[in-house]
């Protein structure tokens, strides 16, 4: 069960029926037990018991830290001990579950490297779904609840739902407990309003991930083929391609996922805010999966800083280097333990990891060059169109490149296919793109067709009409917002009729294997 | 934020009435959108083109697999014998679908008799959702059938329940779920210009050969006379039950079948096992007729008549249709139809038939037939 | 302190920290208005603060703190 298939539909459809038919104080209830069916449809059903698990421990370590807290002084310690226990939980079944192969693979590459030996270490065991998603909500949690910034919940069944409420499940976004536990402890009733607002962001989610995204991820395969590969523009043609897939793909869900929840009453914490159209990569990271920077920022980075090595850190630069390196150093260091976290929280690889150290060099490249920055831009408006438009073009290509290391399991690959990209800048000759371009509506192999180009750059036309949306209207359900009903009823109808036909979805919907074409 | 959102929309009835009927004209696209997204071709000619025939006019409707379509030349049987028939048959068509294809045949039309090719039954090893032999064969063995048959059709709906294992059925039932990436087919041909892409928008479209196709290649075959094998070997138990059911439906239905074996280099296995079909299909009071137990009367060359080793050319399906026709006439005794003018239109088909076939004997004489390497 | 002597130490501190001395304090100030207060520099004039007043900020108030007049508030109360 996706997020896209009918089936989740049908199973929303039934709890949402019964949340709203049931007494409001049952809520909660009817939400877990919807959270549990699609956590067994969705996920490997017994690995629930992790999440069971994380819940409990997280539910119990939360109220023993209050406790601990209203001692005052005395119960410093013991609310940190708690605090540690049950990080030491959470964190510890993630890295078994999630990174277990990344270990083994490198411990292995070590020991083969040292021994001569070569090793081949693997577990397979099956992670809990939303476990990279859950694991740091409830991290979050426990440190608000350490830090006071929120009341551990006393009932563990409202804790239970807070960890596992089921639209979030898959993507995200990675909730505070006074953002969601909050939205979740209180009653809804139905709202016709909330309930438009839901389907119409359902409609374009829907769209965004089936219409644009999966078709997009069938044709990069076909720009990187062996018959057109080092052929430019199809190496970056085959970048621009990703780049709009991840962000339907990843938008596209926290547009279903923001809109399911609507139905339920619960407005989701934001997660995207037309990242594309940010003037430089430091601010597309807040407007970029806003939650997880957030988490990193706030649960990482900002503690780090805080902690006494830092601060002697600090002490110790501005003796040898000065004031400024005392500022800038720690901070910078803090800052590479973020994005090497930002790399590793997407998978256990050393492409992700390089990937959020290819962020963190731009960024704080781009610190150190400020005052070169500021003399050369001071020639001119830094707010011309031209200048805005140059910046955001910058910032995307910026993203593009991790998004290449994100994209080839292998670092070397990676590598090599960004040399491929922006090395040849030179186009290759008009008849030998030609050759690689064939007819309108062929189907089948690997050859590029005028059709699928035409798709293509359809996409990419949405993609930009959707930039602007989401930057001056916040995106097209908002935008249509105060239309007509009607006119929003038909607007959802004409995307889902026009989805039918260009989505991606159904058994060979790009291949035609025409098994008997005579015989 | 849903609070401040209190806005006041404007109602306009005409706004309303405008998407209610956009919606009501998108939904009832569907239909003709879904037929003319499906595949192109002979099964299609055939299969849809049933649907064109004039209720109650056909004589004989011959089911089963592809070589039905090589072997009988419905046209030749009417000019030579006046009566009436449909090769209601497409490629690779199984055992367990033949039934279907039975019932459906009988919602339009009410044959005297009905031919059903055995090779279906033959090919019990052959691609099989059951057995979960070459999924992607079994796959198209039932969509080359049910990907042109009406939507809701209950026949339809039992065929694909009784062949598709449960859980994958749902683009077999509305089979624009595999097809609709097609449509990039409909502005492309509206370019081009071809007009007949849309003949299939209501999946009826008629088939001026009856189910017939002429094929041009030859095929030299060797062939080991294997008449004399009395041996009778049973069909695996699955192939006999749906043999059981097709024959007790037949007898329910009070159907007069004539089951048929088509020339073809068989193996002394093959004919054992046609033999046990022979023993089960008389044990009904049904008829059974081996063409290969009569190559020599037919005068039969398995040098110059055959396209590949399971379908005949131009040459064979002359031989074999005069052969049966004439079987056909004399156990039957149907009607002759011709110098009726209701049949007027089987007639006019004949004479473009006659010269279509003339000029395509020509050429497979001359050598300027198809390559054999297309196959 | 009064509230008028924190603002003053205050915005010697941001001034310090920013390299900028046209920077004038007031109690609305956001992170917004100041051009090189980002999430990376957050912290580090945090620090500067704390070690200036001799008071440590909770994480509570390092993350809720909303512009410099709440700053202000938890000065006055804890100095």
């Amino acid at each position: 069960m996706t997020i896209v298939s009918p089936s989740f539909y049908a199973l929303t459809a039934v709890f949402l029926l019964l949340y709203y038919v049931l007494p409001g104080r049952l809520q909660w209830a009817v939400l877990l037990a919807a959270s549990v069916s699609f956590f067994c449809f969705a996920g490997v059903p017994y690995t629930i018991v992790y999440l069971a698990l994380s819940a409990l421990v997280t539910w119990y370590a939360a109220n023993k830290i209050g406790e601990a807290k209203e001692k005052e002084a005395e119960g410093k310690g013991e609310a940190k001990r708690w605090l540690l226990l049950a990080l030491f939980v959470n964190l510890g079944l993630l890295a078994a579950l999630k990174y277990a192969n990344f270990l083994l693979t490198n411990a292995g590459a070590v020991y083969g490297a040292v021994s001569g030996t070569a090793v081949q270490w693997r577990v397979n065991w099956p992670a809990a779904l939303g476990i990279s998603y859950y694991t740091l909500q409830l991290t979050a949690y426990l440190a608000d609840c350490y830090w006071g910034i929120c009341k551990p919940q006393k009932h563990f069944g409202r804790l239970a739902l807070f960890s596992s409420f089921f639209p979030q499940m898959v993507s995200g976004p990675i909730s505070k407990y006074d953002e969601l536990g909050k939205a979740l402890e209180t009653e809804h009733r139905f709202d016709a309003e909330n309930l438009r607002e839901g389907l119409l962001r359902i409609v374009v989610g829907v769209f965004k991930k089936i219409a644009l995204a999966d078709n997009l991820a069938f044709l990069i395969p076909h720009f990187l083929h062996a018959d057109v590969a080092g052929t430019a523009p199809f190496p970056l043609l085959a970048m621009l391609c990703f780049v709009v897939q991840v962000y339907a793909d990843f938008s596209g869900c926290m547009d279903i996922i923001s809109g399911v929840a609507l139905l339920f009453g619960i407005r989701m914490t934001k997660n995207f805010d037309a990242p594309f159209t940010s003037r430089s990569i430091q601010e597309f990271w807040q407007r970029w999966h806003i939650t997880l920077g957030r988490f990193l920022k706030e649960y990482v980075m900002y503690p780090l800083l805080r902690t006494k090595t830092w601060a002697k850190m600090g002490k110790g630069l501005k003796k040898s280097f000065g004031k400024s390196a005392a500022k800038k150093i720690p901070t910078y260091v803090a800052m590479l333990i973020l994005w090497f976290f930002m790399g590793l929280w997407h998978g256990g690889g050393w492409n992700y990891i390089l990937e959020g150290v290819w962020f963190w060099l731009v960024i704080v490249s781009g610190d150190l060059l400020t005052p070169l920055f500021k003399k050369i831009n001071a020639g001119f408006d830094t707010e011309a169109a031209w200048f805005v438009l140059f910046q955001r073009v910058r910032t995307l290509l910026i993203y593009a490149v991790g998004a290449v290391l994100f994209y080839f399991p292998s670092v070397t690959d990676g590598l090599a296919a960004l040399k491929e990209i922006f090395s040849p800048f030179f186009f290759a000759a008009p008849e030998k793109i030609s050759a690689q371009i064939t007819g309108f509506t062929e189907l089948s192999g690997t050859v590029i067709t005028v059709g699928q180009l035409a798709g293509m750059g359809f996409a990419f036309v949405l993609f930009l009409i959707n930039a602007h949306l989401e930057r001056k209207h916040g995106g097209l359900a908002a935008r249509i917002a105060h239309w007509p009903v009607s006119m929003q009823v038909l607007l959802s109808a004409v995307l889902l009729y026009i989805l039918i036909f260009i989505g991606a979805y159904g058994p060979g919907y790009n291949a035609a294997e025409f098994v008997y074409g005579g015989f | 934020m849903a609070s401040e959102q209190r806005v006041n929309r404007k109602k306009s009835p005409v706004l309303t009435l405008l998407t209610i009927v956009v919606i009501a004209l998108m939904l009832y696209s569907l239909l003709p959108l879904s037929y003319l997204l499906r595949e192109k071709g002979q099964n299609r000619d055939n299969v849809a083109g049933f649907y064109a025939e004039e209720e109650n006019t056909l004589d004989v409707v011959y089911v089963g697999a592809s070589s039905c379509i090589t072997f009988w030349s419905p046209l030749q049987a009417w000019h030579d014998y006046g009566f009436t028939s449909y090769n209601f048959a497409h490629h690779t068509m199984t055992a367990r679908t033949v039934k279907y294809y039975i019932i459906e045949a009988l919602k339009t039309q009410t044959p005297e008799l009905f031919i059903v090719d055995l090779r279906p039954f033959q090919y019990a090893d052959g691609p099989n959702y059951e057995t979960g032999t070459d999924n992607l064969h079994a796959e198209y063995a039932i969509r080359n059938g049910t990907d042109h048959l009406f939507y809701f059709n209950e026949n339809r709906r039992d065929l694909i329940r009784a062949s598709v294992p449960e859980g994958e059925r749902l683009s077999y039932y509305a089979d624009i779920i595999k097809y609709h990436s097609r449509w990039v087919f409909i502005p492309f041909a509206l370019v081009q210009g071809e007009t007949d892409f849309f003949d299939f928008a209501d999946n009826v479209k008629k088939n001026p050969h009856k189910g017939f196709y002429t094929a041009t290649r030859t095929r030299p075959l060797t062939f080991t006379d294997y008449r004399d094998v009395t041996e009778v070997s049973p069909l695996p138990q699955q192939t006999d039950e749906i043999l059981t059911e097709l024959l007790e439906f037949c007898k329910e239905k009070d159907l007069q079948v004539l089951f048929v074996v088509h020339h073809y280099p068989q193996t002394a296995e093959e004919k054992a096992l046609y033999n046990y079909m022979e023993e089960r299909v008389r044990a009904y009071g049904l008829d059974f007729l081996n063409a290969n137990d009569d190559w020599e009367s037919i005068g039969f060359d398995f040098d110059g008549d055959m396209y590949d080793s399971n379908h005949t050319n131009i040459f064979g399906a002359e031989k074999y249709t005069a052969y049966l026709a004439d079987r056909i006439v004399t156990h039957y005794g149907l009607a002759d139809h011709r110098g009726d003018a209701a049949y007027a239109e089987w007639d006019a088909l004949y004479e473009t038939y006659a010269e279509e076939t003339a000029a395509a004997k020509e050429a497979l004489l001359s050598g300027v037939s198809e390559d054999a390497a297309d196959e | 302190m009064t509230r008028e002597e924190i603002l003053a130490k205050a915005t010697e501190i941001f001034r310090d920290v920013f390299d900028d001395d046209s920077i004038e304090l007031t109690e609305e100030t956001t992170a917004a208005d100041i051009e090189d207060w980002d999430s990376l520099m957050h912290i580090t004039l945090i620090n500067e603060i704390e070690e200036a007043f001799g008071y440590k900020f909770g994480m509570k108030e390092v993350l809720g703190m909303k512009n410099v007049g709440e700053m202000c508030d938890i000065l006055e109360k804890n100095t």
